[in-house]
């Protein structure tokens, strides 16, 4: 199976290595149009097209075959090399993203240098979109290539960039994500350091008891995996750590990360008194909000690491602690600490935060009935504020709504906005079967509770998702349909009601007809919305997207690579996902890193700019338009005995973006493999009046 | 106008039968593929909703109950498996019990042991009461009212017909106020349309099973016409009706002096020979009915509730009690069991006439004023709201 994914691919061992041809040879053009089955050769005349490139200067081989990528099709391209010396290579197939690399390995195997090789997109540029009209297709293939093959004349051959690499890489987040990442690098052999923002480890996964499709615990499966991270010597863990500052390139970042520290000793063992003796209360994130907790804290019992640590943000100084210190097990004058590390490569894996209802929004903030889904999720917690029992504010519950899509699919002009402008408009996809899970799970445990599940639409899209909804039908579970525009609303109950708060949906299942819904708890299941990462993307210059998670760089190919090579995402950070999809996008951000630095060196490929020393004058334009940070800057030679600026690239920091060609005043740069005489010689040849036309056409 | 959700009515509904309607999504297929239901009564998707959502008194205030002959179409198609067909005769069962204000539906179609005791001891009651009075058998030829006296039995059944009546009538109009209500049925409404209706009703609907015969045969090949559902449900209709009319007539003749009750009449007597065919309807609908009930021979059969069960058996077992009591007039010699057989022939009657309105035999009205309802095609509520709104 080719490669499709159009990245850079190492050299195979037992290759023939690639002949260095001199640039001055005359070239010798092999041209290749491809059939792609009827894909192609349904529309454009192939034969013409071949017949008619073959007239062209330096083309000696000009063949159509059925299916170039097949193993005969790529023996018509070796031999040819071999026997009728070509030593350029022109083919006119599907796209490029496709089987470029297809090509390209197989010159490189016939001996040629893989960059004496120009593919051309006669499917998705040319057949497909000009099925109407076969001639002027043909026309157009035949200039599309002839393009190409003027090209191919001032081709040379290329070298990838080559780096040194540190087999080394950073995990950035210790929730799910982060752990399974750094834990299967780590197998493979890399040495990773993982640093986590809180003092524990686990993110949000800790926080949630009863996970779907499994209905296991969740923090028992954190647990086993929390243990096989500890007991990997490869790892290093820093708590309590953000990166602060970062430099470098693929093979070789240097992070500056900054450490909190604990306040406590890992001995310190009057963990209870020094807990009771803190004044301080402030709103206990683990769960939600809906309890509080002291300065001095654990989130939950069997945290890892063990035992408590200092919430400097809320500390007082007080002081009351120290009176069990035990000389020196409570240190309130610890200061943070600074240190750098070197890495080849990044994962980060950031993870979300769930979507914040702002004031009002349903209900939320003004009734105490109105909470959301992680917050139920704390309540039928064992070790959450009921001790598991379904009770709020004092009341059992009895009846209970459960509105979907809080803070998902927004639509603008009808939700408000989040601060920055933008609503929510994706689906969270996790909520639908979070909440349904939730649901049967009341239902199965406190049989006499009746639930009202208000949803847009059901996405139960996962394996084993639907039977949450199947179940939940079982279950007697009462669904109810709204649509975006009419936003179910809660009200204070009449007189007379035994429930506090009354639901008012307008029902889609009942011909939208008002219902009304007595309930003793209201349950938004809220989005998911990234961690806030605003830092991280200035510092590692990665992009989010518009819906403000961290973006890949295609979202099919190379799923879980930024745009930025040596920095992979992992998780939530990237958008919605459960457990097992983030645990599946950790493998992969794995062993993209894996593949990365194994070798000890990274290759990079070569399109990156190129700085002619006798024509660069140092005027620095070049570096003023640079989109990258340290790609290209100025530096001071000796010529002929005076001092003078001239502009300098750093290949792995270069995107080949051209910017600084198209600024150069003097012409002194160029895109290696993409000079700008490619381009003129390529789009003379668009225009020119082929001889070779004349008679196909 | 909101409706407030109860989740309690569909349990309820649920002790009626309809084991699987939880998993109903809301789809609309059922109503899709119903033959009957209209784009103004739209069933069995909008009655399934008010009970899931607990709607009590749009549920018993609604007519598409009543106007669905459980065909099964629904139920065939039904992409959940929710059985809709089943949940119509549930919430049907339901609304039976519902309009009953006594409780004694309720008790005799949720309780099979309670049901069958009362069945038992009504019947010993009723024989045990006619028994008291008996005078002798003669066994030269069989004169059944020497053992037991006419105006015993006609007080008797006049007696029960008052009480059925008053309680059919009950719940009859109990259901006609809530369906009146819930549908918009106004004073100048009935005015402009109730003899039409009533002729669309009793004429066209009841006794021509108009809608049941041409829409609601599903079969993709039609059984031929004594097999069609609509004929075997007829049979047992028109059959109790003739021999309810028959019982009548000869009370009748009895009054005007024609013909003393008990003179013994050749077979070809009018009378005689309107209660033998009429009876010969009933025995050919009870017995293919059960047997299907039996086979399970196609969707409604499948699910037999005990109501279904009762009602068709005593009506099978009165059928074939009075055919023997007739065997018995015109055996030559006069069999004693002819006396005891009208003993038993009586008690099973009394059984299925004075519990009319508490089983399934109530469906017979309740049926009949949705039907009515309906033909007064009624404004629907919400356009006489928006009407009323708009003045």
């Amino acid at each position: 199976m080719p490669d499709t994914t159009g990245e850079p691919v190492p050299a195979e061992k037992g290759q023939v290595q690639p002949q260095s041809a001199s640039p001055d040879e005359e070239p010798r053009i092999g041209v290749y149009v491809c059939h792609c089955g009827d894909n192609i050769g349904d529309v454009v005349d192939c034969e013409q097209t071949a017949e008619a490139l073959g007239k062209l200067g330096n083309v000696v081989v000009s063949r159509s075959y059925i299916f170039m990528c097949s193993d005969p099709g790529q023996k018509l391209i070796t031999d040819d090399i071999k026997e009728k010396g070509v030593n350029r290579v022109v083919v006119g197939a599907c796209s490029m993203f496709l089987h470029e690399q297809t090509f390209r390995q197989a010159v490189s195997r016939a001996g040629l240098n893989p960059y004496l090789y120009y593919h051309i997109g006669l499917r998705e540029q040319d057949s497909w979109v000009h099925h109407e009209c076969p001639e002027e297709a043909t026309e157009k293939a035949i200039r599309l290539m002839s393009a190409g093959v003027a090209k191919a004349r001032l081709m040379r051959p290329l070298e990838p960039v080559r780096l040194e690499a540190a087999k080394h890489a950073l995990v950035i987040g210790g929730g799910v994500a982060g752990l399974r990442a750094a834990l299967d690098m780590a197998r493979r052999g890399l040495k990773v350091t993982l640093v986590e923002k809180t003092h524990f480890l686990g993110g949000r996964t800790a926080q949630w008891e009863h996970v779907f499709p499994t209905d296991e615990d969740a923090r028992t499966l954190l647990r086993g995996l929390i243990e096989k991270v500890l007991a990997e010597p490869n790892i290093t863990i820093h708590t309590g750590a953000e990166v602060v500052a970062a430099k470098g390139y693929v093979g070789d970042f240097q992070i500056r990360i900054r450490q909190q520290p604990r306040g406590v000793s890992d001995d310190f063992e009057a963990v209870e008194q020094a807990i009771a003796a803190c004044p301080v209360e402030v709103p206990d994130e683990f769960d939600y909000g809906l309890t509080t907790r002291k300065a001095i804290y654990r989130p939950y019992e069997e945290c890892t690491p063990a035992g408590v640590v200092i919430d400097w943000e809320h500390c007082t100084r007080c002081e009351k602690c120290l009176e069990f210190s035990n000389n020196g097990g409570i240190r309130l004058d610890d200061a943070p600490h600074e240190f750098e590390i070197n890495v080849g490569a990044m994962v980060v894996a950031t993870g979300f935060r769930p979507y914040e209802p702002p004031q009002g929004e349903l209900g939320y903030g003004e009734f105490p009935e109105v909470i959301t889904l992680p917050q139920l999720e704390r309540i039928l917690a064992s070790d959450g504020p009921t001790g598991g029992r379904l009770e709020w504010n004092g009341h059992p519950i009895r009846n209970l709504a459960m509105i979907h899509c809080v803070g998902s699919r927004q639509i603008e002009g009808v939700h408000k906005p989040q601060p920055d402008g933008n609503v929510n408009d994706y689906c969270s996809r996790v909520c639908c079967t979070a909440t349904l899970s939730a649901a049967n799970q009341i239902r199965e445990y406190f049989p006499d509770v009746n639930i009202f599940d208000v949803y847009e639409d059901i996405r139960t899209y996962g394996r084993g998702h639907e039977d949450y909804y199947l179940q939940a039908s079982e279950n007697r579970i009462t669904f109810l349909r709204y649509v975006a525009e009419e936003t179910p609303e809660g009200v204070k109950a009449q007189k007379g009601d035994q429930q506090p708060r009354l639901g008012r949906v307008k029902d889609h299942l009942t011909w939208g007809e008002e219902i009304e819904l007595p309930v003793d708890l209201v349950v938004l299941a809220v989005g998911v919305m990234p961690s806030p990462v605003d830092d991280l993307v200035v510092v590692f210059k990665i992009s989010p997207g518009h819906d403000r998670f961290l973006l890949e760089v295609h979202p099919k190919l190379r799923p879980v690579e930024t745009a930025v090579t040596g920095i992979v995402l992992a998780g939530a950070a990237q958008g919605p996902m459960n457990i097992q999809e983030s645990c599946a996008a950790a493998g992969a951000a794995a062993s993209k890193v894996e593949g990365l630095l194994s070798q000890g060196r990274v290759e990079l490929e070569p399109y990156v700019a190129q700085v002619d020393p006798e024509r660069c004058q140092g005027t620095g334009e070049c570096v003023r338009v640079c989109p990258q940070e340290d790609a290209i800057h100025l530096e001071t030679f000796s010529v002929s005995g005076r001092e003078v600026q001239r502009a300098v690239v750093t290949p792995a920091n270069c995107n080949g973006c051209g910017v600084c060609v198209s600024a150069c005043p003097n012409r002194a740069i160029d895109v290696q493999g993409w000079r700008l005489d490619d381009y003129e010689a390529m789009v003379d040849a668009l225009t020119a009046e082929i001889p070779a036309l004349e008679g196909v056409v | 106008m909101s409706y407030r959700a109860d989740p309690d009515l569909l349990l309820e509904i649920q002790k009626y039968g309809a084991a699987d309607i939880a998993a109903c999504f809301n789809c609309g297929n059922c109503t899709a593929v119903c033959p009957l239901s209209t784009e103004d009564e739209t069933f069995p998707r909008r009655v399934i909703r008010l009970a899931q959502l607990g709607v009590w008194k749009e549920l018993l205030g609604s007519k598409e109950l009543w106007t669905c002959y459980y065909c099964g179409e629904c139920t065939a198609t039904c992409p959940r498996e929710a059985d809709p067909g089943e949940f119509m005769a549930a919430a049907r069962r339901y609304a039976i019990a519902s309009y009953d204000r006594l409780g004694l539906a309720k008790v005799l179609y949720t309780s099979p042991v309670l049901s069958v005791i009362f069945l038992v001891l009504l019947a010993a009651l009723t024989a045990l009461f006619m028994y008291t009075s008996h005078g002798s058998m003669p066994t030269d030829s069989l004169r059944l009212f020497e053992f037991i006296p006419a105006h015993v039995i006609h007080d008797l059944g006049i007696a029960g017909f008052v009480i059925v009546a008053l309680a059919g009538i009950l719940g009859a109009v109990n259901m006609a106020i809530q369906v009146g209500r819930a549908n918009g049925l106004s004073r100048d409404g009935v005015r402009h349309n109730w003899l039409g209706a009533l002729w669309e009703t009793i004429a066209v609907e009841v006794l021509g099973q108009t809608r049941y015969r041409q829409e609601c045969e599903t079969e993709e090949e039609r059984p031929s016409w004594y097999l069609q559902k609509w004929f075997i449900h007829a049979s047992m209709m028109w059959g109790f009706l003739g021999l309810f009319a028959a019982t009548g007539l000869d009370w009748i003749l009895d009054i005007v002096g024609v013909k003393a009750t008990g003179t013994w009449v050749p077979i070809w007597y009018p009378v005689r020979l309107l209660g033998t065919v009429a009876g010969l309807f009933l025995l050919y609908g009870t017995s293919v009915a059960i047997v299907r009930r039996l086979r399970k021979a196609d969707e409604p059969s499948t699910h037999s509730f005990l109501s279904d069960w009762l009602f068709l058996v005593l009506l099978w077992i009165s059928t074939v009690s009075g055919f023997a009591l007739e065997i018995a007039i015109y055996l030559p010699q006069a069999p004693v069991w002819g006396y005891w057989m009208l003993l038993f022939h009586v008690a099973v009657v009394a059984d299925l006439l004075l519990l009319a309105p508490f089983t399934k035999f109530a469906h017979a009205f309740y049926r009949t004023v949705a039907l009515y309802v309906q033909a007064l095609k009624p404004v629907p509520a919400a356009e006489l709201a928006a009407a009323a709104s708009a003045d």
